[in-house]
């Protein structure tokens, strides 16, 4: 017995095992002309409001790649109505769009729509002659168009699950990275804890064994024990700051506050840290916005960002701080010319440990929760902290952001010169 | 009899200043250096007895000095203690080393160490 090919079982079989949506259309279209021999087939696809003629497979050109209203179109009609229609004669029929057709060999076509029950798209079928599509070719033709419609929904899925994978993958990649920052935070904090315990129990040790302390001995030795203290101090103190912060624990108390004055505060504090790398730090510009804030928090704020410049500068260079008001805003800038931030790491730069990244060394020292701090502060007093770097090398800027408190113009004014020490000009 | 040389090779000046008191109070030569390469310097020009080795160091860090020390035919049998608030920096590399001192580490133990590796 010979084997008869049937080209429906075989676009099925073939739109059964389709994994994307140029395969099931390669099938629809060469299958659709071979089933009805017509003179052309469309692939037509719905998005939104509009048809989009996907592909085509025929004598001379029609529409492929072009999107028509559905209003305006017989495709759209079939979509809409869920249904198939046949068009013995195309300028007989008021549906047609007879201008886009005239330029065509079409004189009379059969569409079926894809998916009926909630149509997705259409199989047009187009002769160069009038003629009215039988009831078979119409049957086989949407037959056909009911296999394409499985098969873009299975070409869906298959999507739908890569991209449920891809996604899952992502966030185990992202949870493998919050993981080793906090694994090399860890290893950090360890080093910072020890090594000034180090410090200080050589030192006592140094002391009981010596059988007489000079006094300068003693005072050497007092000196350095105090400064390691006063590090670990503040690295509990801001540990504990970022645990509170993460619990939403962290709270001010806001009073009236002048910005310049807290930063010129601030600048005489950082000054013995700026000296002994031999760097000018400046105060250029110092308006008084008044602004509600934490005294103590707000020097704190400054003192991480101050101390951050100084960190990353080179010796001998220049720290320069501004205090500006902008209309509503009171703007604190803090500029230093020293090791800069890639341009990729400046989004992360306030983000918790972080530091690591950065290629420190000892000399840094510190945990890197510094801006953390700021960032945290910064919000509840309900400001911003940014962070600006032409990349490596070319300096930082940390900009600080507030609202300026609500007050009489005139106030603030006299107010502002009180503050600067100088008599009103008449 | 001449004095025992230690070579302490640590950056944080506060930490060196009180290991150089704590090893002349124990009766040792200390000579200092601040980076992994002031203390391959020292080590080729003043031929210490023993070096204490910190880790994290900038320039050369004390696992970088460690090897090249140990490429070097004449400075390879320098016996070198690691002494580091990092002891996991080590982990991977233990055999480079005579011994492995955790930070904070009591000045006893250190000094007994040196002992040890002297064969004292």
């Amino acid at each position: 017995m010979e084997l008869v090919r049937d080209p429906l079982l075989d676009a099925v079989t073939g739109l059964a095992s389709a994994r994307d949506e140029i395969t099931v259309c390669t099938i629809v279209r060469k299958a659709a002309r071979a089933l009805t021999g017509a003179d052309g087939v469309t692939f037509v696809l719905r998005e939104g409001n509009h048809c989009y003629y996907a592909d085509e497979d025929a004598i001379a050109p029609l529409w492929k790649g072009r999107r028509f209203p559905l209003e305006t179109c017989i495709s759209g009609w079939a979509m809409l109505n869920k249904t198939f229609t046949v068009v013995p004669d195309i300028y007989l029929d008021e549906r047609i769009p007879q201008d886009v057709y005239r330029a065509t060999f079409v004189k009379s076509l059969a569409m079926v729509p894809v998916r009926r029950e909630d149509p997705i798209g259409a199989i047009g079928a187009y002769w160069a002659r009038p003629h009215a599509a039988t009831p078979d070719e119409v049957g086989v033709l949407q037959s056909l168009a009911d296999a394409a419609a499985l098969a873009l929904h299975n070409v869906q899925l298959d999507a739908d699950l890569k991209e449920a994978l891809r996604q899952e993958r992502q966030a185990r990649t992202s949870a493998e990275d919050a993981s080793r920052l906090k694994d090399d935070f860890l290893a950090l904090l360890s080093h910072e804890l020890r090594t000034p315990l180090h410090v200080i129990n050589n030192w006592l040790w140094q002391l009981k064994q010596s059988k007489d302390n000079s006094v300068g001995m003693l005072a050497r030795a007092l000196d350095v024990i105090e400064r390691n203290t006063a590090l670990q101090s503040r690295l509990v103190d801001d540990l504990l700051d970022v645990s509170r912060a993460a619990a939403g624990k962290l709270s001010i108390d806001s009073k009236l506050v002048d910005l310049g004055a807290a930063c010129v505060a601030a600048v005489e504090i950082a000054q013995p840290a700026a000296r002994e790398k031999n760097l000018v730090l400046e105060l250029v510009r110092a308006e008084h916005p008044r602004v509600w804030g934490d005294p103590e928090r707000l020097q704190q704020v400054l003192w991480n960002v101050l101390s951050n410049a100084i960190k990353f500068s080179a010796p001998d260079g220049r720290v320069e701080v501004s205090v500006t008001r902008d209309g509503s805003r009171a703007v604190i800038e803090v500029r230093d010319h020293g090791a800069g931030v890639a341009t990729e790491f400046l989004p992360h730069m306030f983000d918790r440990f972080r530091q690591g990244e950065m290629g420190m060394t000892r000399r840094q020292g510190g945990l890197g929760l510094g801006l953390t701090i700021v960032r945290e502060l910064m919000t509840l007093h309900g400001g911003t902290a940014t962070a600006e770097s032409a990349g490596p090398k070319q300096g930082t800027t940390i900009r600080l952001e507030f609202a300026v408190a609500d007050e009489p113009q005139a106030h603030s004014e006299v107010l502002g010169q009180a503050l600067r020490g100088k008599p009103p000009v008449h | 009899m001449t004095q025992t040389k230690v070579l302490v090779a640590e950056d944080y000046d506060d930490a060196r200043d009180v290991m150089a008191l704590v090893l002349e109070s124990a009766g040792f030569q200390v000579i200092e250096a601040r980076d992994g390469v002031e203390a391959l310097d020292a080590a080729r020009t003043l031929r210490p007895s023993v070096i204490v080795m910190d880790m994290f160091m900038p320039n050369m860090d004390g696992l970088a000095a460690t090897r090249a020390l140990r490429d070097e035919p004449s400075l390879r049998r320098i016996p070198v203690i690691a002494q580091t608030a990092q002891p996991s920096v080590v982990s991977g590399a233990r055999e480079l080393f005579d011994a492995v001192l955790a930070k904070p580490c009591s000045p006893e133990i250190l000094i007994r160490t040196i002992c040890d590796v002297l064969g004292r």
